[in-house]
């Protein structure tokens, strides 16, 4: 029950942020009242403002939360795409590759040798294989 | 329509190259079904970056298979397991799995597999004989009536989808808010782009659709996979008798019926926006357990709950291009992706299709019969081969996937934003699943969101701002009176079975659970 209140209140606040701050700062507001860039963004904020409040008065069953591990080796996992991302073009894709499988093979307690290995190295290159060599698109 | 245009359509599906794709997307979607936790909406998120270089109906006619070899596949865990592949195949544990423990796996997953193509073709003839004269009564309807049907198609699906047609509703704002990302069509204006030019041209729905629906998943399984955790999975032991491992057609036709009825629940279901395949099998099978005389043989290996199961879930791959090819509105997920794949390719999904891309259409129908006759010929030899890949680890499956999804979206999406992207919206999609925010929802409303706001502009300058001036136009405020009506049934009415029932089988589906 809380936490669908929760949901409602953040829903409704983030609409507030958009109509008070965020839309005046990022989004142009020429042209007519209906001919406006603006006028989506607005109808949005303002669902989000309405249907939060909504959500916050009629609250309804609450949905089961995830673990504190779960959210934090999920965080885990996303940082680590992330830096993968971040670093791609700088130290090439197989290398980028061979280095997230490694970690996320080491994060999901693969010991086995030949699936870690399958993990590792065969299926990335693999990849790197399928496209740059068949399909012809270039990989950093 | 000339029978020309129809022909040729027809005739362009047929090329050695559209086949061999056709196969290849059968294939892919059969093992990608049939391994457990991975869903088809994954895979035809993974494969539409794969469709880049590919002639138009190629790449239409590989989705469409990948996307029917998938409801095949998800069987085969179903039946092996007692774990549907797919969330679609859930109802076919209730029977598939009793009858692999009596030692007849092969024989559940073949009448898994032709009742299966039973529904998809029978609902392909129905999407084939309908959709052209539905597209044409699409085409009378002017701006005003395209926007009160898009919010009647909101209404219906935020209102059948998940628990809470409230969360749906948010979640399709949301929607709204990031479609709105990049140059306005109004005055041509950047709106949110914090003067980053790769933002101009929006979001990238690859991306935005690679993120939500497979990445988020994958973190999602690497971050509850737990140390000790068994990595495959057991699978039953087989007979050696022919009769344990063979479906004769006498046995198949015993139950024509309950086929042909989960077909029809099949198609009105994958006909309607916002339900999905997993509730045609369930509904199907509980009329079909209901209308029995012997009721309480289902559950215990009954080729029945099988067929009413199967026929019923493929039924709803070919139905649920209704309302995408006749009105543009993508009535699920797979449907949406397909849209995004369209628009790849420059076509815009919607009513016009049937005049200005008739051959591409009809090229499509011809690709969806090839289809499921290839879902036939593969499943028939490669059935005992994908009973293996349900042992695959996960440990291995799921870091896989992951690394096809960063390589595919570099490719397709514009490079590291493209990754940005795909991963911000992969942390947005497991919040979203958090708190039951439907994603279905919210895709249907990015992908939708261009086509809604032209409507929006449009109306306005044909109302000239006043509103009042739909009331002479009386489809539009049929469709109007609509809404209302769905916001008032659909609304209270699940916000009341979600309070007394806990979360819908939509929603688990929407949350790959």
């Amino acid at each position: 029950m809380l936490i669908n209140r929760i949901v409602g209140f953040v829903a409704a606040g983030f609409g507030a942020f958009l109509l008070l701050f965020a839309i005046p700062a990022h989004v142009s507001n020429s042209g007519t009242l209906f001919l406006n860039p603006a006028l989506f963004p607005i109808i949005a904020a303002w669902m989000l403002v309405g249907l939060g409040l909504l959500q916050a008065i009629v609250s309804g069953p609450a949905p089961a939360l995830p673990s504190r591990s779960e959210v934090l080796r999920f965080a885990l996992t996303a940082t680590l795409t992330g830096v993968a991302a971040l670093v791609l073009e700088r130290f090439g894709y197989l290398a980028t590759s061979f280095a997230l499988m490694a970690a996320i093979t080491i994060m999901i307690h693969e010991r086995r040798f030949i699936w870690a290995a399958t993990t590792i190295a065969v299926v990335p290159t693999g990849i790197w294989l399928f496209f740059v060599v068949l399909l012809e698109r270039p990989l950093p | 329509m000339d029978l020309t245009t129809i022909f040729a359509g027809l005739a362009d599906a047929f090329t050695l190259t559209n086949v061999l794709f056709i196969v290849l997307g059968v294939t892919i979607g059969q093992i990608v079904g049939a391994i457990p936790g991975l869903n088809i909406l994954m895979a035809l998120a993974i494969a539409i970056p794969l469709t880049y270089s590919l002639d138009t109906l190629t790449a239409l006619a590989f989705l469409i298979s990948v996307n029917k070899g998938g409801t095949v596949g998800g069987a085969v865990p179903a039946i092996l397991i007692n774990t549907p592949g797919t969330p679609e195949s859930a109802a076919t544990t209730f029977d598939g799995y009793p009858m692999a423990q009596k030692g007849q796996p092969m024989k559940a997953m073949k009448y898994s597999l032709y009742y299966s193509v039973f529904g998809d073709v029978s609902s392909d003839i129905v999407l084939i004989t309908v959709s052209a004269p539905l597209a044409m009564v699409a085409l009378k309807m002017g701006p005003v009536e395209i926007l009160t049907l898009m919010i009647l198609a909101f209404t219906i699906i935020t209102g059948l989808v998940g628990d809470s047609m409230i969360k749906g509703l948010i979640a399709a704002a949301l929607g709204f808010l990031v479609a709105s990302i990049g140059i306005d069509p109004a005055l041509g204006t950047p709106r949110f782009t914090f003067g980053n030019l790769a933002l101009y041209d929006g979001v990238p729905l690859t991306a935005m659709a690679v993120g939500m629906l497979a990445v988020a998943e994958i973190f999602q399984k690497i971050a509850q996979q737990v140390k000790g955790a068994p990595a495959s999975a057991t699978t039953p032991s087989r007979s050696d008798n022919p009769h344990d491992r063979n479906v004769t057609l006498s046995e198949l036709m015993a139950n024509k019926f309950v086929a042909f009825r989960a077909f029809v629940i099949g198609t009105i279901i994958g006909a309607i926006p916002g339900l999905g395949s997993a509730t045609a099998g369930f509904l199907s099978y509980s009329i079909t357990k209901q209308s029995a005389r012997d009721p309480e043989a289902f559950g215990t290996g009954d080729p029945r709950g099988i067929a009413a199961s199967e026929a019923a879930n493929s039924a709803v791959v070919g139905a649920n291009l209704i309302p995408l090819l006749t009105l543009g509105i993508p009535g699920n997920i797979a449907a949406a992706l397909l849209v995004s794949a369209f628009m790849i390719h420059g076509v815009q999904p919607g009513p016009l299709l049937f005049e200005t891309q008739g051959r591409l259409i009809y090229g499509l129908f011809g690709a969806m019969l090839i289809a499921n006759v290839g879902n036939l010929v593969v499943g028939q030899f490669g059935l005992r081969f994908w009973a293996r890949v349900v042992s695959a680890p996960s440990t291995v499956i799921y870091p896989a996937a992951l690394i096809l999804c960063v390589t595919g979206v570099y490719i397709s999406a514009g490079g590291l934003t493209g990754l940005l992207v795909m991963i911000g919206a992969a942390v947005l999609g497991y919040i979203m699943r958090i708190f039951d925010l439907s994603i279905i929802a919210f895709i249907v409303a990015f992908v939708l969101a261009n086509q809604l706001e032209s409507a929006l502009l449009k109306t306005i300058l044909i109302t000239d701002g006043d509103f009042s001036e739909i009331v002479n136009h009386p489809i539009a405020m049929g469709l109007l009176v609509l809404s209302v009506i769905s916001i008032v049934w659909l609304g209270p009415k699940r916000s009341k079975k979600a309070a007394s029932m806990g979360p819908s089988v939509e929603e688990r589906t929407d949350n790959g659970t």
